[in-house]
């Protein structure tokens, strides 16, 4: 039966058309500005920077820099203190308290042990702990020499469990405590108050990175210990 | 009241108790690996380390073979490089069918340097005392998370592990002080984290990439190096051609001493400390000694 056909009774018929080519051309041009649009937004946000570094390319803040980038020195300063970190967060898991430098060194760890191979300054280390902040201080015994802080954010009381994966950032204790840990350094660590620093990155230190931050990254809560 | 189901449950629970644990088996793909893994376990019951490469052969000219993809269908674990060492490990992996398994990639939060030649990172960050250490405790934080119940016993013998590690190091720095020498060059690219923990620099690196042999121009190049940089000392591998060092050695007037990069031979537990040990030796010669 013929659908046009007066016995067709409630079937109608659409034609459906192809755009004309004016519409058709519109939708490509559309659909390649989007795509340059995003290109070029990868590209600004990966390959360069407007200073023309490659520092950004790796989405770093600011503040943030590589260590396989840093010089010789700084890459062993890092990789020791990554080494004393682990050793101080099995101290803290044990004891359920932070070990001092001298502790430390008495072990034979570093950075804290004198190391008679070391070519740069050598290092006076403290402690201090106030509230969920610890700060392992590296204080150079020379002006214009660089400074190292190991800061060690513990959870506040009555917070949630931090769900993070453990990476370079989140270290769990032994004991299921979620720790935030960073390490820093500042051009001139012999000048600087010896006072906890909480929020390095507003007192001109750099953290030192093994990896890029993820995407979606989030630095570590700022939260003051008064 | 009666005592029935009470004598059911604690039967119930001495059966359950008594029965022992699946062992969990944990692969390797490198050497270090092995003897790090091995040291973790210590002498806890329940578990195997297991090489997935046949220990002559190194991992720089392994080719995967059927029988070794056999090795990782029961694997819990396997601990990889996962920076260029060991990229034949993921086809095998695939081919192996195992989804379980859990892939520890030790080098997650290590740092590594460049590469001398090229654009790539060196990845053999497993010829060096501190990585060894913060590697180590990675192993042994995945296999706690594998094993909760052991995390205490794990974590102690790690950590002994690494008082042990240390103390070959301070040893070897202590007699390092003394050194008259302090930059070298190397025939493998392989030994840069090691040298930067004792101060020591690398003028150059011979092999213009991992395995491959320079060309009659790049060893004419590297003479004139060791000339213009008065450098004294070569460390080389053991599998470099003799025919080239000598080169070296007559064209430039170095000495060559071997340091191993821990590629091959048996996997023993033993075995990291001990050719660590022999590398530390061979420096303190070349450098302190006959330096």
């Amino acid at each position: 039966m013929d659908a046009d056909s007066p016995g067709a009774a409630g079937i109608r018929t659409v034609e459906i058309r192809p755009p004309s080519l004016r519409e058709e051309t519109t939708i490509v041009v559309r659909l390649a500005v989007v795509i340059l649009a995003i290109v070029g937004f990868y590209l600004a946000n990966t390959a360069w920077s407007v200073d023309g570094t490659p520092a950004r390319a790796n989405g770093l803040l600011p503040y943030q820099t590589l260590v396989s980038e840093a010089a010789s020195q700084a890459q062993l300063m890092f990789r020791e203190l990554q080494e004393g970190l682990l050793e101080a967060e099995r101290v803290r898991s044990g004891t359920g308290g932070w070990p001092s430098p001298d502790a430390l060194a008495e072990q034979g760890i570093p950075p804290f042990v004198k190391d008679p191979t070391a070519k740069g300054p050598s290092y006076r280390w403290i402690v201090t702990h106030r509230g969920a902040f610890i700060n392992y201080r590296g204080i150079p015994s020379v002006t214009g020499a660089a400074g190292w802080l190991l800061l060690v954010q513990e959870p506040l009381p009555d917070s949630l469990p931090d769900p993070s994966p453990e990476d370079e950032e989140h270290h769990r204790l032994a004991g299921g405590m979620m720790l935030h840990v960073s390490v820093w350094t500042h051009a001139d660590g012999a000048e600087l108050s010896p006072a906890l620093v909480q929020v390095p990155q507003a007192e001109g230190w750099i953290q030192m990175r093994v990896n890029p931050p993820a995407i979606g990254y989030l630095p570590p809560p700022t939260v003051k210990t008064p | 009241m009666n005592g029935k189901p009470l004598i059911f449950l604690l039967l119930f629970a001495a059966t359950a108790s008594a029965q022992p644990r699946p062992t969990l088996k944990i692969g390797v793909t490198l050497h270090p690996y092995y003897s790090w893994t091995a040291n973790v376990i210590g002498t806890l019951p329940g578990y195997e380390v297991r090489s997935i490469l046949p220990g002559e052969v190194d991992a720089g000219d392994y080719q995967p073979r059927p029988e070794d993809i056999k090795k990782l269908m029961d694997l819990d674990a396997i601990v990889i490089n996962g920076i260029g060492h060991d990229d034949f490990i993921n086809p095998m992996i695939k081919a192996s069918g195992n989804k379980k398994l859990v892939i520890i990639h030790v080098n997650e939060s290590t740092p590594q340097i460049h590469a001398v030649h090229g654009s790539g990172v060196n990845s053999h960050t497993f010829i060096s005392f501190t990585n060894a250490i913060q590697q180590t405790y990675f192993i042994q934080k995945a296999i706690a998370a594998l094993r909760p119940s052991d995390a205490a016993a794990l974590q102690a013998n790690a950590a002994d592990y690494a008082r042990r590690l240390r103390l070959i190091k301070a040893r070897a720095a202590t007699a390092l002080a003394d050194a008259k020498i302090n930059r070298v060059v190397t025939v493998h690219d392989g030994y840069g984290y090691l040298l930067q923990e004792f101060g020591l620099e690398i003028a150059g690196v011979v092999q213009p990439q991992h395995g491959l042999t320079p060309s009659a121009g790049e060893l004419k190049d590297m003479v004139a190096l060791l000339k213009r940089e008065r450098i004294r000392v070569v460390f080389s591998e053991e599998t470099f051609p003799p025919a080239l060092l000598k080169v070296l050695q007559d064209e430039a007037g170095v000495k060559v001493y071997q340091i191993t990069h821990i590629a091959s031979g048996a996997y023993t537990p033993d075995k990291f400390e001990k050719e660590m040990q022999r590398n530390v030796d061979t420096m303190i010669k070349a450098l302190v000694t006959e330096g």
